[in-house]
């Protein structure tokens, strides 16, 4: 029965030109979110596809080197310069950024290793040139338009479904039909729900040649039809309290501001003020902090002003070198002995910080579907610690692969640059995100249903 | 009369227990958002001090050591947060908080806050910028939407038109009540943000009055148009949906089309390209280890001319001295012209949206809160310029001691702990609130123009309402 | 058929209905007289279900009004004062749509007879609903009744704002309605329709059914006498 009254309901809203505008603008909005994302992806993974090259084509000449013999400078068997080359370690953009550019545009996504370089206690060299002004804003993406405008899209032909009726003055005659009240409703609502599922489809499919992975883009497409359904669902609990349009426009514009403009901004800043944001510049001085006592050490210094100032360095260059390296080492080790506990304490707060968000989403929809849509798309927070992480242990295996080298002074072999360790980043799997997904469509789902229950019942009541 | 009818909007509004209750929740958020930001505010501040104590102290602690390892050792310059950044943050979280001040190398700033905040982007925190940008205009819209066009559907418009009212002293008695019930809700909830403010060092008056100028003119803007659409629209609902279709396109979705749009227009280099370009340029440059580059045989040759002398060592000044320099001045030439391309492109871009932001009051009020703030990238800009002076001066007067008092010296041979103190510690002072004005005056025309145009607007469409 | 006992609707302290007690037979056409605010309306809402009563039933065709609401509106038909339509359809996909409603899936033909037993112009049947005339309008509401088979019809000042030659032709249809078996209240100031179509009359006043007679028995001039010595007092 609803489904057939469905189709009369098309056809109506077919032909009412102001609804079927607002519908084609937000595609329109769609589409061009899309080729936004899609463009910003392009250009970040071609700017960071060749930053390795360089570090390898170094490795690779050092080894065609050491294979033909050659012993000039810089020594090719010396482990401390095939550890000093600098390798850049990259990882690109997540399966589905396109859709949600997310934590990309600020989470750092390449970074430097080399043996004779100590890193920052944390990685915080900026990784982008855009204007502040316009990260500020963030990029007009796909997850952007489905977070704060598909709501409004929804709200807007949903609002007034019994108001309008009355309005018109056909509801009259709708009520001497032998229909149920809430099947009438429900019959609107499909309808436009399926004008819009068409849509998310539509995107679901270009998702699907774009990127080709097709759990991702299902698991896309599943919640954005479920956060679709939470505002319809909202939307038919307000018109079942039988007010006017007006206020029904009044209350539900009140709702959208409550949830999507000021809770996911509320719930952030509580975060950060309960647990600030660890302190950099804490740990910036602290490093320093730690370096002066090093520096004292007049052997340190000598090594340091030889470090830049090779050129002059006395006959015997070859064997300081090697000593040299290996000193560095030992008070690189130090120092990250002394900071390690810092910056774990800096990773505890952070941490902190984002489970009491992660706790606390579930009071809106759009700061979850937020979060939610960056996770999907390997734009999000985990993901971004866990790129952190995964530097991480890289510098701590290229660091322990050359140590011993460099401690027994032994010379590298062919061998050995054959086994060196190379970086590839490892994409979060897709069952890890597929929990949290899942958590997120229950904490939709759950409130969806209350408020449809609430609205059958008053329905039911009004015949 | 229209004090009268003003009167009536006002108790009309007041006594609307939704409303109450609305008004209330925005002011107390907009309590609640400086209070946290001031809080914020203070932590920084003080952690940054700390910073800056210790990295002085670092400094002057260096013992006897070469000046040219000093300049190597360098310092910190951490960036103040701004006074009015409880109001708007700005783009604070996206640019870096401090930068590291070393010989041969203009540094990045490094350590963005929004790399390991969730609270960040415009719509991402609760800040005072996003209740008066987003959240005001549209209580605005709430009070005034139904000014007219309910009215008529109650029927009392008719009523007050035959009664001989004329609509333009009509609209001005609306335009006066709701500026009236604002004013009830925002004078205690600004003063109360003064109290909670002027606890901040280094806060400006005339930048905080220039602020709240700015968002009058935004909210007068949304006032007008409100109550223009009122009038013409036909019905109330008609009304809503108007203004707050245009809500959405000019606060949610232009800004957005509007910074796409410069950056299609004036796009900038990726970061691996900017710095491939500076490192190439640097290696095509004078060097202070190429000592047989041609640039230091002419140098070598016009000092010796200079003090008539045959060799090098013979010269009563440290040549290696005056090489470092040579090389520290070709290097600042590179980054000069880098980062100066750089920053006009920024430019190019703030003026694209300025430009095109005559589109979208809300484009131009945010940037305009931002410059007024001190938390736009031109401030930013600024210190960096200032961190970059100092930080020449400070490698020049390493090399200058170097050059003139430490000549037949061997590399190794250090210099008098005194010379640390030699060096002015670093301080900073923000752009003046007049040069912040001049800089936005465009802005400001913008706004005040769209102000006058709803106003005017306004006007006219009482003279056309329909009863 | 149509039956009221001692239907009372009350607001508060209003009394809007007062224990009204009526009885339509098949094929009987009643006229409720009556000022506006007597309770004409409220009598016409209670047997759709648009309201509930404070007391006593309102039933249809053997079916309460309330606790059936649904089965009692299946052969139950509305026309009102001013039959609302939705403006962006054609008359033909109006009726299409009202008889899903009711439940009845008719095909295009079906559905334009009923049109044409209405007396709808043919031209217009294709044409959007924006430009009806009321009387047009109303065409299409007589057609919706046709299409549910009532045989029961609840008319709320159906001929007021009609010329009469519309009022003369929706008068016949009327009657077709009622000698085909339809129970018809209707509510109205039209003493000439009144005069012309009814079996039975009644006059309500301030909520209660002060007088009820069979219309054969009177003549026109008594009717108009009654029916102003009740609007006096």
């Amino acid at each position: 029965m609803i489904l057939r009254i469905a189709k009369h309901e098309a056809r109506l809203l077919w032909r009412d030109r102001s609804l079927m505008l607002v519908v084609v603008l937000f595609g329109l909005m769609c589409v061009y979110a899309i080729g936004r994302g899609s463009a910003w992806v392009h250009e970040r993974r071609a700017e960071l596809a060749p930053l390795p090259d360089s570090g390898r084509q170094s490795l690779h000449n050092l080894r065609e080197r050491l294979a033909n013999d050659d012993e000039g400078v810089p020594n090719p068997s010396a482990a401390h310069v095939a550890g000093g080359v600098s390798q850049t370690l990259i990882a690109p953009p997540g399966p589905l950024a396109e859709f949600s550019i997310g934590r990309a545009d600020v989470a750092p996504d390449r970074t430097e290793v080399s043996l004779m370089r100590s890193a920052h206690a944390l990685d915080d060299a900026p990784t982008d040139l855009a204007n502040p002004t316009h990260l500020l804003l963030g990029v007009f993406d796909l997850a952007f338009v489905l977070i704060y405008l598909y709501p409004l899209v929804i709200l807007a032909v949903s609002f007034d479904l019994l108001a309008g009726e009355r309005d018109q003055g056909t509801l009259a005659l709708v009520r001497s039909q032998p229909v149920a009240l809430w099947k009438f409703l429900a019959a609107k609502i499909v309808c436009r729900f399926a004008l819009l599922i068409g849509l998310l489809v539509f995107i679901f499919v270009v998702s699907l040649i774009k990127t080709g992975d097709g759990s991702r883009s299902l698991m896309w497409l599943i919640l954005s039809i479920t956060y679709g359904a939470f505002w319809f669902s909202l939307a038919l609990a307000v018109n079942a309290s039988d007010r006017s349009a007006a206020w029904n426009a009044v209350f539900l514009i009140g709702v959208w501001v409550l949830l999507v403009l000021v809770a996911p901004g509320v719930i952030p800043t509580l975060a950060a003020a309960i647990d600030p944001t660890p302190s950099r510049v804490e740990l910036v001085t602290a490093e320093r902090s730690a370096k002066p006592d090093l520096q004292k050490d007049g052997a340190e210094r000598l090594d340091q002003f030889y470090r830049d100032h090779p050129e002059l360095l006395p006959a015997e260059a070859k064997r300081v070198q090697v000593v040299r390296a290996a000193r560095i080492l030992v008070l690189q080790r130090e120092q990250h002995a002394k900071l390690q506990p810092l910056a774990d304490r800096f990773d505890e707060q952070l941490r902190r910080q984002q489970a009491f968000i992660a706790r606390w989403r579930y009071l809106s929809p759009a700061l979850l579907m937020r979060e939610v849509f960056a996770d999907v798309a390997g734009t999000g927070s985990e993901r971004m610690r866990e790129v952190r992480r995964q530097f991480r242990v890289f510098r701590e295996e290229w660091e322990s692969f050359f140590a011993p080298h460099v401690f027994r002074q032994h010379p590298m072999a062919v061998a050995d640059y054959d086994a060196m360790p190379s970086f590839e980043f490892d994409e979060e799997g897709d069952d890890i995100v597929a929990k949290r997904v899942g958590w997120a469509l229950l904490g939709i789902w759950v409130p969806t249903l209350v408020l449809a229950a609430m609205a059958m019942l008053r329905l039911r009541r009004v015949g | 009369m229209i004090r009268k009818i003003a009167r009536k909007e006002f108790i009309e509004m007041t006594r609307d227990g939704r409303f109450r209750t609305v008004a209330m929740a925005v002011c107390g958020l907009l309590v609640v958002a400086i209070v946290l930001g001031a809080m914020h505010h203070r932590r920084e501040e003080s952690q940054r001090d700390d910073a800056r104590r210790a990295t002085r102290e670092h400094w002057l602690a260096q013992g006897e050591k070469n000046p040219h390892a000093a300049a190597h050792f360098g310092v910190f310059a951490f960036k103040p947060e701004s006074a009015l950044s409880p109001i708007d943050r700005g783009v604070n979280d996206f640019v870096g908080t401090f930068v590291f001040l070393e010989a041969h190398r203009q540094n990045e700033f490094r350590s963005r806050p929004a790399e390991d905040s969730s609270a960040s982007g415009q719509l991402g925190a609760l800040t005072a910028a996003v209740i008066l940008q987003f959240l005001v205009p549209l209580l605005i819209i709430a009070l005034g939407f139904a000014s007219f066009a309910g009215e008529r559907e109650t029927g009392t418009l008719r009523q007050l038109l035959s009664i001989g009212v004329s609509p333009r002293k009509l609209i001005a008695g609306k335009w006066f009540g709701v500026v009236a019930v604002l004013a009830v809700l925002f004078i205690p909830t600004t003063i109360i943000a003064a109290g909670v403010l002027s606890s901040i060092h280094g806060l400006d008056v005339p930048r905080c009055v220039m602020l709240a100028i700015g968002y009058l003119l935004y909210d007068g803007c949304f006032l007008g148009l409100t109550l223009a659409v009122s009038a013409l629209a036909s019905s109330s609902r008609m009304s809503l949906l108007t203004m707050l279709g245009f809500w959405v396109t000019v606060t949610l979705i232009l800004p957005r089309v509007i910074a796409d749009s410069a950056e299609i227009v004036h796009p900038l280099p990726s970061l691996a390209q900017f710095r491939a370009g500076i490192d190439v340029d640097l290696k095509k440059g004078l060097s202070a280890h190429a000592t047989d580059s041609p640039e230091i045989v002419k140098l070598r040759e016009r000092v010796l001319k200079q003090y008539g002398k045959e060799r090098v060592e013979d010269l009563p000044i440290n040549f290696d001295g005056l090489i470092l320099q040579a090389s520290e001045d070709s290097g600042n030439a590179v980054f000069d012209r880098h980062y100066r391309a750089l920053w006009s492109i920024y430019h190019d871009q703030d003026v694209f949206r300025s430009r095109v932001g005559v589109f979208a009051p809300a484009s131009v009020m945010r940037d305009l809160s931002m410059a007024l703030a001190g938390t736009d990238f031109e401030h930013h800009r600024h210190f960096a310029e200032v961190a970059e002076t100092y930080r020449r001066g400070l490698i020049r007067q390493m090399n200058h001691h170097i050059t003139h008092h430490m000549n037949g010296a061997e590399y190794d041979s250090k210099a008098h702990p005194e010379l640390w103190s030699s060096v002015e510690d670093f301080r900073y002072e923000p752009p003046s609130a007049v040069e912040v004005f001049r800089s936005q005056r465009t802005n400001f025309a913008i706004l005040a123009g769209w102000c006058i145009v709803a106003l005017g607007a306004a006007w006219i469409a009482a003279m056309r309402v329909k009863p | 058929m149509l039956e009221a006992v001692e239907l009372t609707k009350k607001y508060g302290d209003m009394t809007a209905l007062d224990r009204l007690t009526l009885r339509i037979e098949p094929g009987e056409i009643f006229c409720l007289l009556g000022a506006n605010g007597a309770g004409k309306s409220t009598t016409i809402n209670l047997f759709l279900n648009f309201t509930s009563p404070t007391s006593g039933r309102a039933v249809v065709n053997g079916l309460d009004a309330t606790t059936s609401a649904i089965e009692s509106k299946r052969s139950l038909a509305y026309i009102p004062e001013t039959v609302m339509l939705y403006r962006n359809l054609t008359g033909l996909e109006n009726l299409a749509y009202f008889s899903e409603l009711a439940g009845h899936g008719y095909d295009d033909g079906q559905l334009r007879q009923f049109l044409a037993r209405s007396g709808l112009q043919i031209d217009a049947v294709d044409q959007r609903v924006k430009g009806y005339s009321k009387g047009m309008r109303q065409k299409v509401g007589i057609a919706i009744a046709l299409a549910k088979k009532a045989t029961a019809l609840l008319l709320d000042e159906p001929t007021s704002g009609l010329d009469p030659k519309a009022s003369n032709e929706f008068a016949l249809l009327v009657r077709e309605l009622a000698n085909d078996g339809a129970a018809v209240l209707m509510a109205t100031h039209d003493l000439f329709q009144t005069r012309e179509l009814s079996s039975r009359f009644g006059i309500m006043k301030r909520g209660r059914l002060v007088e009820t007679r069979a219309t054969r028995e009177i003549g026109h001039a008594e009717l108009e006498r009654i029916y102003l010595e009740h609007m006096h007092d």
